[in-house]
């Protein structure tokens, strides 16, 4: 069984390079997509480049993206009925109402906020990772392509 | 002329007849005691003459004889008679043969005058002829004192102000019953005409037959220009005009019907016309009366109301904006730096000396503040921002739920708490959550270093006899001298590495009890604690 892999959706390098460290200092070795924006993000699911991406086994979606914002992503996940069923969890800066409320409305499986303090930051990626890659049961590939 | 201007029409109406009646009754009797005098006088002379003719006979005998005595006794007999003054008798060579005078009279002249009378004031003098076979022998004089006029004035005036008030007293009444009748028209068609709103009839064919001042104002045409024209002409829309008067002959009235007037100028008002007919004593319909409001004033208002509001929600939305942009994009440069000096801590840490992990703390704590200033900037900023929701909240099971949280937070720390039961009021129960959530950590933070801390929550009664809730604490304090910057943004009286903290709890607290249309206030004494007082409108 190949091992899980994460997507993640970061425009800022900065967020990037910490999320990737505090995963590995984590020890969580999955392999990491990255996607820049939100047009990225939809190419890696939807995007015929003759073999389809294998489906994560999360999406960490920041919200404030260039391109195509992370609520219209999330939005363009859900409808498709290949990715219907993909975890998403939204990981992002902000603790506005509106984008929680918005979030959980379009179908999202978590929100968290991104601390500013670094070491609640990797406390944060630490839970992320073990609920995500290790607890939480997946729906089979095949099924969610029905 | 103002005061008299001023008058109504009615009271003016009764001072004219009052001024009649006085006046005519006043002339009448001037003519009646003219008359009555000369009468008067014309009698009394009659009357005197003929005492003198008698007394004149009499005489004869008393001259023929030369007899004055005989003569003296004839005139003794006038004292009884008040009327005569003075009497004599002359010889026909106009010698004084006899006299006789009142005490206090004129006596008569030793010479005979004339025969005939005259009148000095109101005494009478008259000399009338001794005849004889045709001859005179001489004369007898008679000095009366008549009524003086006067007297007769003064009873005349009395009789005739006896007289002006039977009179008003009668017209008065009936004149009041006519003023009312001529009155109460003009005073209508005043009205009419006082009217800011123009006010038209209008006959069954659509023209008019009667405009106010107002009217004449709005359309810019003469009276005389106006009616027998066409109604319907005056309006940027006709056939809506012609519509709403049809409605008003089928349901008897329109109301705020909006129309726009077109002037002679060609400048437009907008108004609304309220209009129903209006009948003869039979009931038949004779026309319209319609009055109409000029509304451009209103228009004015809301249209400016409307781009207050448009200003408004885009000022709003810019701050929405504002606020969601600082939300994300202040915060992750944050979080870069304090990352990445703790990644520097954790893969350098054996090239840093103590110095060089201690500025990189600094740096780290540095950062979580900044964090944390941004945080509660947007709490504040969200606190005006919430649409509120009106209920009843039980402020003391709020603040239970919140010192049982400060309790769990700091379990070690022993403070005795009095919360009033049963404290209720009206507002959001959120953000009074907020409030006291704020109001308390305040008083459990300050009291921190206090070696009994008391806090307590209750319900007092400011001067004036309203109801106040209040959070007080035996901590450090304030000086009252800074209770100016209590509420300030930002704005601390204690040093961070005292007591934390950002300064925005009471900015917070404040701006949620104006929101619910209350106050509050601070009082402190430095070193033994502080009391935060606020009202909320029940």
């Amino acid at each position: 069984m190949k091992s899980k892999i994460i997507l993640l959706v970061e425009d800022n390098p900065d967020d990037e390079m910490l999320t990737i460290r505090a995963l590995r200092n984590n020890n969580i070795q999955n392999e990491v997509v990255v996607a820049r924006d939100g047009q990225e993000a939809l190419d890696y699911f939807f995007k015929k480049t003759g073999e389809d991406n294998p489906l994560p086994a999360v999406v960490l979606l920041d919200l404030k993206l260039p391109k195509v914002n992370g609520l219209e992503v999330l939005q363009r996940i859900r409808n498709d009925k290949r990715t219907n069923l993909q975890p998403v969890v939204i990981l992002t800066s902000s603790k506005e109402e509106q984008d929680i409320i918005n979030g959980y409305r379009l179908g999202a499986n978590s929100y968290i906020r991104k601390p500013v303090d670094f070491s609640h930051f990797m406390e944060a990626v630490k839970q992320l990772g073990l609920y995500w890659l290790i607890l939480n049961e997946l729906p089979n590939a095949q099924e969610q392509a029905k | 002329m103002n005061w008299l201007d001023r008058l109504p029409i009615r009271t003016k109406l009764t001072l004219i007849t009052v001024l009649i009646c006085t006046l005519s009754l006043f002339l009448a009797s001037a003519v009646m005691v003219t008359y009555d005098n000369h009468t008067y006088r014309v009698q009394k002379q009659k009357e005197v003459a003929a005492q003198a003719e008698i007394l004149a006979t009499r005489m004869v005998a008393s001259l023929e004889f030369d007899d004055p005595n005989a003569a003296q006794e004839y005139l003794n007999p006038f004292s009884l008679n008040p009327e005569i003054a003075a009497a004599a008798v002359y010889t026909a060579k106009g010698k004084m043969f006899a006299s006789y005078s009142r005490s206090g009279a004129r006596k008569a002249s030793k010479t005979s005058e004339s025969i005939g009378h005259h009148y000095e004031g109101n005494e009478l003098m008259v000399f009338w002829p001794v005849l004889h076979d045709q001859r005179q022998v001489g004369s007898v004089y008679l000095h009366a004192i008549t009524e003086p006029l006067t007297n007769r004035i003064v009873r005349f005036s009395g009789v005739a102000f006896i007289a002006l008030l039977v009179s008003l007293a009668i017209t008065l009444p009936i004149a009041m019953r006519i003023h009312y009748a001529i009155a109460n028209p003009v005073y209508a068609r005043s009205l009419i005409e006082a009217s800011l709103d123009p006010m038209v009839a209008i006959n069954p064919d659509g023209e008019i037959t009667d405009v106010n001042a107002a009217t004449i104002k709005i359309i810019g045409k003469d009276r005389t220009e106006l009616i027998g024209t066409d109604f319907f002409k005056y309006f940027t829309e006709p056939d809506n005009a012609r519509q709403s008067y049809e409605q008003v002959f089928a349901n008897g009235f329109v109301t705020d019907y909006p129309l726009t007037i077109w002037r002679s100028d060609g400048s437009l008002t907008p108004v609304l016309f309220n209009a129903s007919v209006y009948k003869d004593e039979r009931g038949k319909v004779l026309g319209v009366f319609a009055a109409a409001r000029d509304v451009t004033a209103q228009k004015q208002a809301e249209k400016e109301i409307r781009q207050h509001a448009v200003a408004l929600q885009t000022a709003n939305q810019e701050l929405e904006a504002f606020s969601y942009s600082v939300s994300h994009d202040l915060r992750t440069p944050l979080r870069a730096i304090d990352g990445f000096s703790q990644a520097v801590l954790e893969d350098y840490s054996g090239k840093l000396d103590d110095q060089g992990k201690n500025y990189l703390q600094r740096i780290r704590s540095a950062t979580q503040r900044m964090g944390q200033l941004i945080d509660d900037m947007l709490d504040l900023s969200n606190i005006a921002r919430v649409e509120m929701r009106h209920n009843t909240v039980d402020l003391s099971a709020l603040a239970q739920d919140v010192i049982t949280e400060l309790r769990n937070n700091e379990p070690n720390r022993v403070v005795e708490c009095h919360i009033e039961p049963e404290l209720f009021a009206e507002g959001d129960t959120s953000l009074l959550r907020v409030a006291l959530s704020n109001l308390l950590g305040n008083a459990w933070k300050y009291s921190s270093k206090t070696a009994m801390p008391v806090i307590k929550f209750g319900m007092t009664q400011d001067k004036d006899g309203k109801k106040e809730f209040f959070v007080s604490d035996n901590g450090v304090g304030f000086d009252m001298a800074y209770a100016d910057k209590l509420f300030g943004a930002f704005q601390r009286l204690h040093s961070i590495s005292e007591f934390p903290g950002t300064g925005v709890g009471l900015a917070t607290v404040q701006r949620v009890i104006h929101r619910h249309g209350g106050s509050i206030r601070g009082e402190g004494i430095l070193g033994e604690g502080a009391t935060f007082y606020f009202s909320l409108p029940e």
